[in-house]
């Protein structure tokens, strides 16, 4: 079959009629279900696949295609306006999109982000169609040291994040490090800060981590912005879809080269939209001249580069599943599993007498991705008012769904837990004014980093590594020139004494790099990594006390009894206790209870929904969750002296 | 067209319905459900899946799910804990109360190793109760297609996943090869691994015999041994590491009668501990009721025609092991692992 023939039966496919009812319903299904974290993804995909083990293959290449392209963009949608990422992937999206709808542009932002992800996507599968045969070759040379290179590209970009000390920075990123540390060691299996739990052995999760940080921090926050009884927002007056549509057609470098690096990055089995976008995120950062708007307060090509890259790595994500048969994400593994089941083989045949099926699979995914983007843009205007909602009224099922979506990620409690103490860390890292971004950002790289380290370094040793790979090349000078570049240049946003320290910083930070792969060259201990974070960020910390001339600088501060926050504080900080005493439907009913209280009397109508949410709460973990928690422990114990006589 | 619209609409309900259908059923026909269940009908069964939704595991569970519905006449939800390799998923169910009806899939592989590195994992294995397992299901060498397994005294570079050192000698068929191993160990997974075979990083890597049947799909990779005792019963022109006429047996058979069956004996082992059931574990601690109920519906279960169906065409190779039979593999699978060791430690003391 020629390479034409493939692509007019995979648009036959898509667009007849019945059959584009299928990617329909596909997109329709992965949008209702990708809202919020660990509910829909796989385990509907999972559903889903023994349900359509008689269709017809094109039929299931169809679904499977669109619920595909249909999950990205609406995780964005409750990234942006609620702070809470449907999806790993939207994570990215915390650190200006929701800004951007606290500063009142949530229509903006949300349509800067369809329109992104439109054109991302289109790009992704073009350059799919254009490659695919020549990509097989590429697709299998690209391994650890390739990867590795990757990984600290993304991490020289820290250095051009807006920070009103670098110092700061510095440390945060190597906090960042050593937070993605915890786990186990990946040469030898070796438990590595995890205290004696197995539930940690895996490390922190990283959508919990973020959660957290950006999710349960805002809500903690809202006590001192916003009084409960006011609207939760006020839109600005130039908030409108139009403008965030425009913006994109504004920056039409910043989406192409974004799209490039989505599409290259979803082509590498393992490396997983979060990275994309975060890769993409960084060099926004490093090549976008000064705003309106900092980075990280609300720019709007914070916005416009992950989303278009995050949708171009739908596309490039296809590769390594169709034409090697290597999923590289969950959703690929039951992809493959799908393609197996009706006997559609990876490989040679998908590219060859398969096409017609490749491009199906390639077209439904497309023609997902933009049906999302045109339902998303048309919906605005709904979702846009969800954030005038009196907080009052929203704080309840935020708060439950946050906490639920921390659930179902992996079905652990721990997560929940985690979530809850980097909501606790995140504001009081905040009001510090300890800037976040470098941590995010090293703590999604720093896993990817060391992983990749720690495979090129055994492979050096059993001789597998061959230094004259181009690839790997390519990206180290890709890395050193943007890293160099930025270095040179002065940001309008810094000030000369800023620019003078910047040099000092950048040596440290080189030198510190420099320190880890030096011992890490053969034989690598497997300490060495966290080490040299250790030392590094133990430099950082003394460099921030030295610098400061008010060491209150500092240090963060938790204000005295004036302060709103500390309540909601207090009770976060509590509230795993809770949990493990009362159980999760008691404790989200007094939480609750709590944050309407909060040194006022309580109505009637606030009671209610106190009771309401541990009901919901309670209704949910029963009968639908299939979550296996543990029990109360308070009630365990009290159940077992009542009804064993005394003696349990 | 109307008729193409019509069976179009249709398959989405028949599939929205097949959906619905692995949600936990509201009632059992009672005529089918073991009188063993009777005092627990109704009443929740979960499934325990120590991975994430979509792999093998979670694919058998939610096709064997069903049929315990029918024969126990209890509502089976299917749960993924995925955390630490599963281990806090064996935990949870081997810590579960007397009367929690909480069933764990796990491969008896993990298990037994588990249990021999480390007195927790030992004390996970004691607590646990062996139903019966739904499929057997071999390890295989893989390798890329012009990879031939050097002479004795050759080396061979061995990728893997996370494992911990002691894990690697107990499962790694070198001793008995004769080969020299370098391990490169820290792949995310097995299509990883797959990637970097076809990569040259490595020469070989071991998986289980149906993923292997994925990795090699597209042509660049083939199956290299099967690590089993005698031909593989799906595949059997394939090599085999022991018993008469395998890989071992052949490179072992110029070499004086003591090594050489030494050798063949750990060639033996190895086999056997490279064999995994998928099996269905219940709490030692579950009350008799449950333990009785839950016994008889599993035995049931896994001969159910439907479950088999299910398995097959979602790509599984469902083997049925009764309840008996699988707590025998799993005995002789720990006394292998210490016989193993055992040779280790006296072949190679650091």
């Amino acid at each position: 079959m020629t390479y034409l023939m493939g692509i007019a039966e995979g648009l036959g496919n898509v667009f007849s009629f019945p059959g584009i009812l299928i990617p329909v319903a596909g997109t329709a299904i992965a949008m209702a279900t990708s809202f919020l974290p660990g509910i829909g993804g796989a385990s509907i995909a999972a559903l889903l696949m023994l349900a359509t083990l008689h269709w017809p293959a094109e039929d299931v290449l169809l679904l499977f295609g669109a619920l595909t392209g249909g999950a990205t963009f609406m995780g964005s949608v409750t990234a942006i306006l609620f702070s809470i990422p449907g999806n790993a992937s939207s994570s990215v999206l915390l650190l200006d999109g929701h800004p951007m709808a606290r500063n009142g542009l949530p229509r903006t932002a949300l349509a800067a982000a369809a329109t992104a992800s439109a054109v991302g996507s289109v790009f992704g599968v073009l350059v799919l169609c254009l490659l695919l045969p020549v990509l097989k070759p590429m697709v299998a040379q690209f391994g650890p040291l390739e990867n590795l290179m990757l990984g600290l590209w993304g991490l020289t970009t820290l250095i051009a994040v807006p920070t009103s000390s670098r110092s700061k920075a510095l440390a945060m990123a190597v906090l960042g490090l050593l937070l993605s540390m915890v786990g186990h060691d990946p040469s030898s299996g070796q438990p590595r800060w995890s205290f004696g739990s197995l539930s940690l052995y895996d490390g922190l999760d990283m959508v919990a981590v973020l959660i957290g940080f950006f999710t349960f921090s805002e809500i903690i926050s809202w006590r001192q912005r916003h009084a409960l009884t006011l609207n939760a927002r006020v839109d600005a007056p130039d908030d409108r879809i139009a403008a965030g549509m425009v913006a994109v057609s504004r920056h039409p470098g910043l989406t192409l080269r974004s799209s490039v690096l989505g599409t290259i990055v979803g082509i590498l089995p393992g490396v997983g939209g979060t990275v994309a976008g975060f890769i993409a995120y960084g060099q926004a950062l490093q090549t976008s001249k000064a705003g309106p708007v900092p980075f990280g307060q609300g720019d709007i090509r914070g916005v416009i580069a992950p989303e278009a890259a995050v949708d171009a790595k739908d596309g490039g994500s296809l590769v390594p599943t169709i034409a090697l048969g290597l999923p590289g994400s969950e959703s690929g593994v039951i992809l493959l599993t799908v393609l197996l089941a009706h006997g559609v083989a990876p490989g040679q045949w998908m590219l060859t007498e398969g096409l017609g099926l490749t491009f199906t699979l390639i077209f439904a995914l497309l023609f997902s991705n933009i049906l999302t983007s045109v339902i998303g843009l048309l919906a605005i205007p709904l979702f846009a008012r969800l954030t005038n909602l009196r907080i009052d009224a929203i704080a309840a099922p935020l708060l439950l769904a946050s906490f639920l979506s921390a659930l179902h990620l992996n079905g652990m409690m721990s997560d929940l837990y985690t979530a809850i103490l980097f909501g606790v860390v995140g504001y009081l890292l905040r009001r510090g004014g300890w800037p976040i971004v470098p941590l995010i950002i090293s703590f999604v790289l720093g896993g990817f980093i060391e992983d990749n380290l720690n495979l090129a370094t055994q492979l050096a040793e059993a001789d597998r590594l061959d230094p004259a790979r181009p690839a790997a090349w390519v990206i180290a000078a890709l890395a050193l020139a943007s890293f160099v570049w930025m270095l040179t240049t002065k940001r309008p946003d810094q000030g000369r004494s800023s620019a003078r320290k910047t040099g000092p910083m950048a040596a440290f930070a080189l030198a510190a790099l420099a320190a880890v792969l030096w011992w890490t060259v053969p034989p690598a201990p497997p300490s060495a990594f966290p080490l040299a974070a250790w030392v590094s960020g133990l430099a950082a910390v003394i460099l921030v006390l030295i610098g400061c001339r008010d060491l209150r600088e500092a240090s963060v501060r938790v204000q005295g009894t004036g302060d709103p926050n500390r309540d909601t504080l207090l009770m976060f900080a509590a509230l795993p206790v809770v949990i493990w005493a009362f159980g999760l439907p008691l404790a989200m009913g007094l939480f609750v209870l709590g944050w309407f209280q909060s040194g006022r009397a309580l109505r009637l109508s606030q009671i209610g929904v106190a009771v309401a949410a541990a009901a919901v709460t309670h209704l949910y973990l029963d009968q639908f969750a299939g979550l296996l928690l543990p029990e109360p422990a308070l009630f365990s114990t009290v159940g077992r002296h009542f009804f064993s006589g005394g003696q349990g | 067209m109307t008729n193409l619209l019509e069976n179009t609409v249709s398959r989405i309900l028949a599939a929205l319905a097949m959906s619905a259908a692995f949600a936990p059923a509201c009632m059992a026909e009672t005529s089918a459900v073991l009188s063993e269940c009777a005092p627990l009908a109704g009443q929740g069964l979960k499934l325990v899946v120590p991975y994430k939704a979509g792999g093998g595991y979670d694919s058998y569970a939610r096709s064997l799910a069903p049929a315990i519905e029918t024969v126990s006449g209890m509502s089976v939800t299917v749960v993924n804990m995925a955390s630490a390799g599963g281990r806090v998923a064996e935990e949870r169910v081997a810590s579960a109360e007397a009367d929690e009806a909480l069933m764990l899939m796990q491969s008896n592989l993990n298990l037994l190793v588990s249990s021999v590195i480390d007195a927790d994992g030992m004390a996970t294995l004691t607590r646990l109760h062996p139903l019966g397992a739904v499929s057997i299901e071999p390890n295989v060498l893989i390798a890329r297609n012009d990879y031939v397994l050097p002479d004795p005294g050759g080396s061979v570079i061995f990728l893997t996943s996370k494992m911990t050192d002691e894990e690697l000698r107990l499962l790694l068929p070198a001793a008995a090869l004769r080969v020299s191993t370098s391990v490169v160990s820290g792949y995310a997974g097995s299509s990883e691994i797959a990637a970097a075979i076809q990569r040259g990083d490595g020469d070989i890597s071991r998986a289980p015999y149906t993923t292997s049947q994925r990795l090699i799909a597209s042509g660049e990779l083939s199956i290299e041994m099967a690590l089993t005792n005698g031909p593989l019963e799906d595949a059997p022109d394939l090599p085999y590491l022991a018993g008469e006429g395998s890989v071992v047996w052949t490179r072992t058979e110029a070499l004086p009668p003591e090594e050489r069956d030494a050798l063949r004996r750990y060639a033996e082992l190895t086999a056997g501990v490279s064999t995994g059931y998928n099996g269905l574990f219940i709490a030692k601690a579950a009350n008799d009721t449950i333990r009785l109920c839950l016994s008889a519906a599993v035995d049931d279960a896994i001969q159910d025609a439907g479950f088999q169906e299910r398995a097959r065409v979602a790509k599984l190779e469902p083997r049925p092991t009764s309840g008996a039979a699988f707590r025998d593999a799993l005995d002789q699978g720990l006394a292998q692992l210490e016989e193993m060791k055992a040779y280790l430690q006296a072949t190679f003391p650091e």
